[in-house]
């Protein structure tokens, strides 16, 4: 499936994961940025992703938890970067050209980097 | 607008009268066809099988803070080329009173 | 199929398999009830084989783990409440476990109990960090097959082979009286909630995605599940079977967990004492790794962060930081000083609770063409699968009332 193709947006697409052009694991579609309203046409605008896009999903005390542990980022993927839809989003380009990768990057701060096999 | 700000929204007619909530979002060619809104329980998205009411964009004539408002008098409109998907009702949306 | 990797699969799952619930809860249910529960353990068994298979399945077919898929499914609001429910519950289990580690080599060293539950905590960070996934799950499995010593040792007691045979047999005992029914319903309980942990099938599930199951992996991945937790469950009957023998008819009651061990050491003195406890260590702290890794992967894979110790600590940096924080708050909850025997009564009631919402989802998602193709469940795994979700739900029912009554198995 493409972008362009039939689909249902909270069955088929929310909630699914991403995975980059480097099968690299992205984030999940937390959710979908729409543009137009009500009278004119409603297009597909881009993927959102990190928990700060659960605001409209969550009531406001458990966004307060969410913060707490996961914080608030959101990354914003226009819809040209998605390459395909099936049972994980793929995209047509690295995750860190988006800035899918600087929460991870912001963590790994505190992770030493030996002593691993 | 975001995904979230249709979903499980109430719809209502103009004239008040409740017709469920929104649970599915239509899309096709990138752009928002419909919206099925029906009970939306939670065993249908457990075994992923929807049933309800589709109603074309074209009726949807605000989306309020609380609720999509509807008219049950789609505007005219070209006939869709587009095929319902597998395991969906053919569209069904609110009929003419004629 | 590589044989030498399938063995080894096997291997880590027989001595992965009995954890500290299961060693209490066998050795107390030998001694309360002498072979009458032998037949739940099996039911219990082929319930996380069925589940096991299924997610390990799932993992191979949808090529993600099994909470990413949760979340599309259930949804955000109900998704977060059952990682808040699972994370609570593998929290306590994972403090149990890391109670129960700190209590045994307390029994082989004599140093006090909170030292150790820090020593413990230590040296479990430490394996995790050094060792690749594959030999973290294999140190401790391979090294959990000491338990073998709880068979063996059944066999030099002479134990009556008629009445453990008649304990396969679902049956409840004659002449009980009803508290003495309500503790044997408790027990039912508390031993498939034991059994079928729901960290069990997370960290199966997530673990065949570390190792990179492909689907020529299927078969392997059913005969791991079968032969694996299988062997791995005559342990737990063997346990409860030595109960029968040596403890029910001089009424001792089991409390601690260290009285497991003097099963090996009645036929074999002290070094089957010390055999004993070193299988019970390795075993319990295998159990300690995988509460604590089942619920970093639980976390990771519900918000989309990087995870998997198949990568270096700092390539899945917030993954790294959430398994030491878990680990953290576990030891936190063992240093209060609360009875290990009540965390893991606890453990053994969050699981059960929890577990109607974690194999719903598994069973639905292992059904649905759309993610398995060809691997969807057939009739054999959908008809087991919806007996075992009606069994474990109807425990879930039953748990909290049957635990109030009996006082949590003590009558």
């Amino acid at each position: 499936m493409t972008p362009d193709s039939p689909i249902k947006l909270v069955s088929e697409l929310l909630d699914l994961p991403l995975f980059d052009m480097e099968d690299k694991y992205c984030g999940i579609v937390d959710d979908v940025e729409l543009e137009g309203g009500a009278g004119k046409p409603l297009k597909l605008k881009a993927l959102l992703v990190g928990p700060g896009a659960y605001k409209g999903r969550l009531p406001g005390w458990a966004m307060r938890l969410v913060k707490l542990v996961a914080g608030d980022r959101v990354v914003r993927v226009p819809m040209d970067k998605v390459r395909s839809i099936k049972s994980a989003v793929h995209l047509n380009c690295p995750g860190r050209d988006l800035g899918l990768d600087k929460s991870e990057k912001a963590a790994g701060k505190w992770v030493p980097r030996w002593g691993a096999l | 607008m975001r995904l979230s700000d249709l979903r499980d929204k109430k719809i209502r007619s103009l004239d008040g009268k409740p017709l469920g909530r929104v649970h599915e979002v239509h899309c096709d060619k990138g752009k928002v066809t419909a919206l099925t809104c029906g009970p939306g329980s939670l065993i249908e998205r457990w075994t992923a099988k929807r049933n309800g009411h589709r109603i074309p964009w074209e009726c949807v004539v605000k989306v309020g803070r609380k609720a999509v408002l509807v008219t049950l008098d789609p505007p005219q409109r070209k006939p869709s080329a587009s095929r319902s998907r597998q395991g969906t009702r053919r569209p069904s949306g609110p009929r003419s009173k004629r | 199929m590589n044989p030498l990797e399938l063995t080894l699969g096997i291997m880590t799952a027989v001595g992965g398999f009995v954890d500290i619930s299961e060693l209490v809860f066998a050795a107390k249910a030998g001694s309360q009830f002498g072979y009458a529960l032998i037949w739940v353990f099996v039911l219990s068994t082929v319930g996380i084989v069925v589940f096991s298979e299924m997610s390990g399945r799932v993992a191979i077919a949808a090529r993600q783990p099994v909470f990413n898929l949760m979340r599309h499914r259930l949804g955000l609001k109900l998704g977060l409440v059952v990682l808040a429910a699972s994370i609570v519950s593998n929290l306590i289990t994972c403090a149990a476990e890391l109670g129960g580690v700190a209590l045994i080599l307390n029994y082989l060293t004599g140093a006090p109990y909170a030292l150790m539950a820090i020593l413990m905590t230590v040296v479990l960070i430490v394996s995790i960090w050094v060792l690749p996934f594959e030999w973290i799950e294999r140190v401790y499995g391979l090294l959990g097959l000491f338990m073998i010593v709880f068979a063996v040792a059944l066999v030099a007691i002479h134990p009556p082979w008629d009445k453990i045979a008649g304990g396969f047999v679902p049956h409840v005992p004659h002449g009980l009286s009803s508290k003495e029914l309500l503790t044997f319903g408790y027990f039912v309980v508390a031993i498939v909630s034991a059994v079928m942990f729901p960290y069990e099938v997370y960290f199966y599930s997530s673990g065949g995605i570390e190792e990179g199951w492909k689907p020529k992996d299927m078969l392997t991945n059913r005969i791991t599940a079968i032969l694996g937790m299988g062997l791995g469950s005559l342990l737990a009957i063997a346990i409860l079977s030595n109960s029968a023998q040596l403890f029910g008819p001089a009424n001792v009651d089991p409390e601690i967990p260290g009285s497991a061990a003097l099963q090996a050491a009645i036929p074999f003195g002290k070094w089957g004492l010390i055999i004993a406890l070193l299988g019970m260590f390795f075993a319990v702290a295998g159990a300690a790794v995988e509460t604590c890794l089942a619920n970093a992967y639980s976390i990771a894979q519900f918000f989309g962060w990087s995870w998997g110790r198949h990568k270096q600590p700092w390539e899945a940096p917030r993954f790294t930081l959430t398994w030491i924080a878990l680990f953290a708050a576990a030891l936190a909850i063992v240093l209060t000083g609360v009875d290990v025997m009540m965390l893991v009564e606890f453990a053994i009631l969050f699981s059960i609770l929890v577990l109607p919402f974690t194999y719903l989802p598994l069973l639905l998602l292992a059904g649905d063409k759309q993610y398995m193709g060809q691997y969807a469940n057939g009739r054999l795994a959908k008809g087991l699968g919806w007996f075992y979700f009606a069994l474990i739900t109807l425990a879930a029912v039953a748990a909290l009332p049957l635990f109030i009554m009996t006082s949590g198995g003590n009558g």
